[in-house]
């Protein structure tokens, strides 16, 4: 007996390992398609340690190009910094006899609760680690579900959309950039406000999907989101268009979008703290007190 | 089991490492750290300690990269008999046929990547944009392979060194007569 167990031991963990590699494929495809996870204890600390270690090993690079730009910034610095200094006086002029004016007149506080309802906490984030797969395009942030992070949380930048959280650990998670071709996001073009939806191919462009009319894009158009499909708010920068590929017989047409993020440049990006009311609903159990979202968003 | 935590640990810390280095060098020309560390574990490891590793090594891939939690384990772990199969028929301990094996081994991954793709998640893109990464990661791997496979065998040899030369202390302490 103990002869045939010790035959068969290999076989039968080959087959072990087979069949638990493909009943986690399936039940993540599940997981996927409803949005991404918030890992376990083992897979989150897995991710934490990933982490960790890829920030280390970033740093010194990371240093270095500031460093660098810190030495570039020198020059001419001296000069830039006495016309901003006559700048900034200017400016805080002109600010003063503004809030003045706006007080006196009871606007700021208008102002300022009408911010409150309309603004999305952000939360500043380093990606430290890039996507080991070259058929996927996601990146590694130092921010995770102790600073509030949840999957579905989209990431942007002071440029546009960057993508959106599918996985997260105690202090890293995932982010699947818009490049993914995963990845799609509901967007009008902000000139014509024709609507599309704007698809990540895998590759370093995106794909802005349409129904013509006329000439609703055009080469040079920028494309937001639309806040329609709950991820994304509105009204965010996604790409600008290159090229329009247009068949009369066919009622769907194609832009070649370029995306306004430089995805392999990617340093800090910002978290927006409260989901989309499609990705709340996705979430409704592991769902952090947040304020009421907005389908228009900030 | 000194042999298996060793490679275990240098292949983790490996694929930890594969994530950082796009801030040092292009996404493309990065090796794929958890192949490199099947085929090491398939050559310097038994096959059931090996298999475990492959998979856990897949496994880590998975959980750092955009792929399904299984995609690159069910690779990883269909791999590894396959290396060893081959590993008996060929000389895989000189650099030049090593490298030539990991580079025809990982158009293999690369095709089992665009089936599992197909299957589970929708077909992956083909283009030249697509596969050119792709195909400079392959290279990449291959030719890295001979160094990261010398690496690990010479930490595997030191480690069963210093496991002789202890049982050989303990030897010498005997009385001699």
């Amino acid at each position: 007996m103990s002869d045939l167990l010790r035959r068969i031991r290999l076989p039968l963990l080959f087959a072990g390992l087979l069949l638990v590699t493909t009943s986690l494929m399936v039940g993540d495809r599940a997981v996927q398609q409803a949005g991404g996870s918030d890992h376990g204890m083992f897979a989150g600390a897995l991710l934490g340690f990933a982490g960790w270690v890829q920030g280390v090993v970033s740093a010194p690079a990371d240093a270095a190009g500031a460093a660098f730009d810190r030495y570039i910034g020198l020059v001419d610095v001296a000069e830039e910094n006495r016309a901003l200094r006559a700048r900034i006086a200017e400016l805080e002029e002109d600010n003063l006899q503004f809030r003045e004016a706006l007080v006196a007149s009871g606007h700021l506080q208008r102002i300022a609760e009408m911010r409150a309802g309309f603004e999305v906490p952000l939360l500043p984030s380093q990606v430290v680690g890039h996507d080991l797969s070259s058929w996927f395009r996601s990146v590694l942030i130092d921010r995770g579900q102790s600073d509030s992070v949840r999957s579905g949380m989209p990431v942007v930048t002071d440029a546009g959309v960057v993508g959106v959280v599918t996985a997260t650990s105690s202090g890293a998670s995932r982010v699947m950039m818009l490049l993914d071709r995963r990845s799609a996001a509901d967007a009008i073009v902000q000139r014509s406000r024709a609507r599309g939806i704007v698809h990540g191919q895998g590759t370093d462009a995106l794909e802005f999907v349409f129904m013509v009319r006329g000439d609703d894009v055009m080469p040079g158009d920028v494309i937001i989101t639309s806040g329609v499909g709950g991820v994304y708010p509105k009204g965010l920068r996604v790409g600008e268009v290159v090229s329009v590929q247009t068949d009369r017989d066919r009622l769907l047409h194609t832009a070649r979008v370029r995306p306004v993020v430089d995805f392999g440049r990617l340093e800090q990006v910002f978290v927006l703290l409260e989901r989309g009311p499609t990705m709340e609903l996705l979430y409704d159990g592991d769902a952090p007190p947040t304020t009421a979202s907005s389908e228009d968003g900030p | 089991m000194r042999r298996t935590l060793a490679l275990l640990v240098l292949g983790l810390a490996g694929i930890s490492l594969q994530g950082a280095l796009p801030a040092w060098v292009p996404a493309a020309l990065v090796p794929d750290a958890s192949l490199l560390a099947t085929v090491a574990a398939a050559l310097l490891l038994g096959p059931a300690e090996g298999l475990v590793l492959a998979f856990a090594f897949g496994l880590t891939a998975d959980l750092l990269s955009g792929a399904l939690l299984g995609q690159h384990a069910l690779l990883r772990t269909l791999e590894l008999p396959f290396i060893r199969v081959v590993s008996a028929q060929l000389d895989l301990r000189r650099g030049l046929p090593l490298a030539t094996f990991v580079l025809g081994l990982g158009a293999l991954d690369a095709l089992g990547m665009l089936g599992l793709g197909r299957v589970f998640v929708g077909p992956l893109p083909l283009g030249v944009a697509a596969l050119g990464p792709v195909l400079a990661a392959i290279v990449a791997t291959a030719v890295v392979a001979p160094l990261a496979v010398g690496i690990a065998r010479a930490v595997v040899t030191k480690l069963d060194e210093s496991a002789v030369r202890r049982e050989m202390r303990l030897d010498t302490r005997r009385p001699a007569i």
